[in-house]
């Protein structure tokens, strides 16, 4: 209904008014998660089996056609020409030889999905998100004058008389999408930090996002959403299991550490509050979660074998467990088929003997 | 989940409300402006801030049921969430001065369709030129050169003029595109040098000359309201709110900066979103 939050840690002191706080957006789906906790009770059967994951966006509309996370293997210029392309090649990520500075964090609307499936053929567009962040001051006033708070007597404010929040709009005619499994009835909602206000509408999902949810997962799948693997206490970048003492990689038993066919980008921290304190007003702060790692959305994995299954039918156990639930409740590393990470076999031995010659 | 409601604010004189980050330090005092249709909004918190400290006048000890008790020092847990939330205010009409009018409230489609969510109304085709009011011809002259009217609409009046406006039927409506709307709206925009004297001489003070551009008066705004519907398992009531804001039907407010020279009166109406009216009636 009007501003979002944007600001995440580094919090500005008076004193210092020159940087700002950190930026961060869309929120994830732990964040619409209390929502739900709020309207169904935190202990109510719905709860315990909802799922969610995002975020996303889309234009009003147009919900089904929601745009995802661009994967990284695709070098887009200009969000027209998407000519530059990582491929994996045998046993090395291979960048096709005009790659120049490409874009980042764009966004792929998921329509466009099935021309991620072969390396040539037609490419895609990608977009730019639909919000921008506005700066937005919030003076602390004086009770009977309107001016900014006057200094304590002995010349110090211990409250702060300037509060900067990294406020964002949200283009009239788009909205944030999110996946879920249970509905929530259509309403305003208090949304995210600072109280900011959404109206929110639950849709049923349709083609072709449904579609590629369930379609088994091939050697090759990129994640829509950041991912969390590995240990309460540690982060890896693709599924862990613990066998004994010992943990092992679920995806890449046969690799080392440096080979491994994952193509990403540096980590995304991550974290977010949880369940209510015992004998404590509702509206009181939850607890903050511990600080993870996750990899960025976006990330292609590259496995010896097909998975042969989706991203619902993953084990739990691959991710990390908080409290009482699985790191999969919030839809962490929602995998989505990419034919397009890897040279065919044929084809790819062609251009490393082209190379050698070169 | 939240009870919906609104509010109009028509201004009475100019209003500045601004100094938005960054933009404080240069010599004109921008006013706070929404990023896509680049019009003056209000902020959420001023609303909420200028409502809160007329009820600590009268009713002290009720406002931190309403809007939220404040984080004590060394005090876990002694903040507590408002019952009442806002949002900010967006444009609906601003008065344009036309050179054969001499005023035209205009709009563009992107304000009245923000208008019309808020109020929880389905979307509806706002088409550009399209306008409410006695004209003599099809082509305005406007500040900007000449403007095609087209199609003349009822309901601009009808539904999207809402009845606490003062002398709402005397001047033409108008709505123009959403790209034309940012230099309509700098171009009706109030703008003044301020200076402040030294008190002997006649000579400016030291950093005692600025601009200010404001809202000029006559614009109306629109912003959202939410309530919650129960606390401590109680239901809360809209009309509790209203009696103890001591706004039953409208009232004066004054929002924003210099006030002291004469800018900033408004007046609000508050209206429920499940009486589906828009205002005074």
């Amino acid at each position: 209904m009007g501003l979002l939050y944007g600001s995440a840690g580094g919090f500005l002191s008076p004193e210092n008014l020159v940087g700002r706080s950190n930026a961060s957006f869309p929120p994830s789906s732990a964040t619409l998660s209390g929502i739900f906790a709020a309207h169904y009770g935190d202990r109510s059967e719905e709860l315990l089996n909802l799922q969610l994951a995002g975020a996303f966006w889309a234009k009003i509309g147009k919900e089904q056609e929601f745009y995802v996370p661009t994967p990284f293997n695709s070098l887009f210029n200009d969000g027209k020409i998407g000519s530059d392309l990582i491929t994996w090649q045998c046993d090395r990520w291979h960048y096709s030889t005009n790659s120049s500075k490409a874009e980042e964090g764009t966004w792929l609307s998921i329509s466009e999905w099935d021309k991620l499936q072969t390396p040539d053929g037609e490419k895609p567009t990608v977009s730019k998100p639909p919000w921008e962040f506005v700066p937005h001051l919030h003076p602390r006033l004086e009770d009977d004058e309107r001016r900014v708070k006057r200094l304590d007597e002995n010349g110090t404010n211990n409250d702060g008389t300037l509060f900067l929040e990294n406020a964002v709009q949200l283009k009239p005619d788009a909205c944030l999408i999110y996946l879920s499994n249970i509905e929530l009835p259509s309403a305003w909602y208090r949304f995210g930090g600072e109280g900011h206000l959404v109206e929110i509408e639950s849709l049923k999902l349709d083609n072709p996002a449904k579609k590629w949810l369930e379609t088994p997962l091939p050697r090759s799948f990129a994640i829509v959403t950041p991912a969390v693997w590995g240990s309460n206490r540690l982060s890896y970048r693709e599924p862990m299991v613990k066998k004994g003492e010992q943990w092992y990689s679920v995806w890449f038993p046969n690799y080392k550490e440096y080979e491994k066919p994952i193509l990403t980008q540096r980590p995304k921290p991550t974290r977010y509050r949880l369940g209510k304190q015992e004998n404590h007003d509702p509206q009181q702060p939850k607890l903050l979660s511990r600080g993870r790692y996750a990899v960025p959305a976006g990330t292609i994995y590259v496995l010896d074998e097909p998975l042969n299954n989706t991203w619902q039918s993953w084990d739990d156990s691959w991710f990390p467990k908080e409290g009482h639930y699985y790191f999969k409740r919030w839809g962490y590393g929602l995998a989505l088929p990419l034919g397009n990470a890897i040279t065919p076999e044929s084809k790819s031995k062609s251009v490393l003997e082209n190379n050698i010659q070169e | 989940m939240y009870h919906k409601a609104h509010g109009i604010i028509e201004t009475l004189a100019p209003l500045h409300v601004g100094a938005s980050a960054g933009e404080e330090t240069g010599n004109l005092n921008l006013i706070f402006r929404d990023q896509f249709t680049q019009t003056g909004i209000i902020p959420g918190s001023s609303i909420r801030g200028r409502l809160r400290a007329d009820m600590r006048e009268t009713k002290p000890d009720r406002v931190g049921f309403w809007y939220g008790k404040e984080a004590k020092e060394n005090q876990p847990n002694s903040t507590s969430e408002g019952i009442i939330k806002f949002e900010y205010a967006s444009l609906l009409w601003l008065p344009v001065f036309c050179p054969d009018r001499p005023v035209v409230r205009v709009t563009c489609p992107a304000l009245l369709e923000r208008y019309q969510r808020l109020r929880g109304r389905q979307p509806h085709n706002f088409k550009p030129y399209s306008y409410w009011g006695e004209i003599d011809s099809k082509l305005l002259f406007f500040n900007l050169g000449f403007l095609p009217l087209k199609e003349k609409r009822q309901e601009l009046f009808d539904e999207f003029m809402p009845s606490s406006v003062t002398n709402r039927d005397r001047y033409l409506l108008l709505v123009v595109d959403d790209k034309e709307m940012p230099m309509i709206h700098d171009m009706g925009l109030y703008r003044q040098s301020r200076v402040q004297l030294e008190d002997h001489r006649k000579q400016s003070k030291d950093k005692g000359f600025f601009n200010v551009e404001a809202l000029p008066e006559g614009t109306v705004l629109v912003f959202p309201i939410a309530m919650r519907n129960k606390f401590d398992n109680k239901p809360v009531d809209w009309q509790e709110y209203l009696k103890e804001q001591e706004i039953e039907k409208e009232k004066e407010l004054y929002f924003g900066g210099l006030e002291s020279v004469g800018f900033g009166r408004t007046q609000v109406t508050l209206a429920s979103g499940d009486q589906n009216n828009d205002g005074g009636n």
